[in-house]
């Protein structure tokens, strides 16, 4: 009988540890990538079709947005930017993705070499960015980016 | 002495899941954001001296690093660099701080004008950086840095 209890106990013991493991640092598997980069891809449609409708779902209330230029804009702003025709992308064009998980949280990089029309500027040189979801209410919501442009090393 | 076995199991079991369930949990965001600016104080401190001890403890293993000029660095590429002597710290300057919370993830942003040198070229100029704290095995590490020129609004 006794046997019987160590057993079930022992087992409980090491799935306590499992979890407490991988609960900190999940190494999310294919799918969770795939469900993030899915929202990814969907922002960029919406943000190259003016969708405003889709970027309020995806954007988290306080979303931080840093600009290549180091400006900081709320979602609010961002969203005036795109309604306003401030910002117009031309051409999509990203590569190098990274996803890191950390839990509930996905820190996505990567190149952009997209072409962008920004206050009637044109932008075309490459930049490097950082896309920081989080899993908010069972939804991935985009809380924060932010943009460097690349230069001669 | 199978009571004993079993107690230990038992707290064993216990603890474990209690860690599983408690991680971000027990600290305000006050609590939070404090220990995040001592952590990058820390950071800063070892940066201006070479610490390459107290910032293989800050830095997590998959670090990634985004600097002003769009460069992508990794951990072990910052700590050779450091180690090389190519980065310089004469000044720490920040300001504009603002956190978000999300358990136990805390995004950090701020301006910063520090003077550092990188590769022999100055760097002076007013620059905005995002940092990614994320508590793991209940511990903050900092897992990631980007940097980015402030310049006139268009």
């Amino acid at each position: 009988m006794r046997r019987i209890l160590l057993l079930p106990l022992l087992t409980l013991a090491l799935l306590g540890f499992a979890r407490a493991q991988a609960t900190v640092r999940n190494h999310a598997d294919a799918e969770t990538e795939k469900e993030v980069l899915e929202v990814e891809r969907q922002k960029d449609q919406a943000v190259r079709n003016r969708d405003i409708a889709v970027l309020e779902r995806i954007y988290a209330d306080d979303m931080a947005f840093v600009n290549g230029r180091g400006q900081v804009v709320t979602k609010a702003q961002h969203l005036e930017e795109i309604r306003s025709g401030n910002v117009k992308y031309l051409s999509s064009n990203k590569s190098d993705y990274h996803v890191h998980f950390y839990g509930n949280t996905a820190v996505l990089t990567g190149r952009e070499n997209s072409i962008v029309e920004y206050h009637g500027k044109t932008i075309s040189s490459p930049r490097q960015f950082i896309t920081v979801y989080v899993k908010l209410d069972g939804q991935w919501k985009y809380v924060a980016h932010q943009v460097t442009p690349v230069a001669d090393q | 002495m199978r009571r004993i076995l079993i107690l230990s199991l038992l707290t064993v079991a216990l603890v474990g899941f209690a860690r599983a369930q408690g991680t971000g949990k027990g600290q305000t965001d006050a609590e939070i954001e404090k220990e995040i600016l001592k952590l990058e104080n820390e950071r800063d401190e070892a940066r201006q001296k070479g610490d390459m001890t107290a910032l293989n403890r800050i830095l997590a293993d998959d670090y990634f690093y985004i600097g002003v000029r769009g460069n992508v660095r990794t951990k072990a590429n910052r700590i050779d660099d450091y180690e090389a002597g190519v980065i310089k710290v004469y000044s720490i300057k920040k300001d504009n701080f603002l956190f978000k919370i999300y358990g136990d993830t805390v995004l950090m942003s701020g301006r910063e004008t520090s003077t550092t040198e990188y590769h022999g070229k100055p760097n002076v100029k007013p620059r905005q950086f995002t940092n990614v704290y994320i508590k793991l095995d209940g511990r903050w590490r900092l897992v990631f840095h980007q940097a980015t020129p402030i310049l006139e609004p268009w």
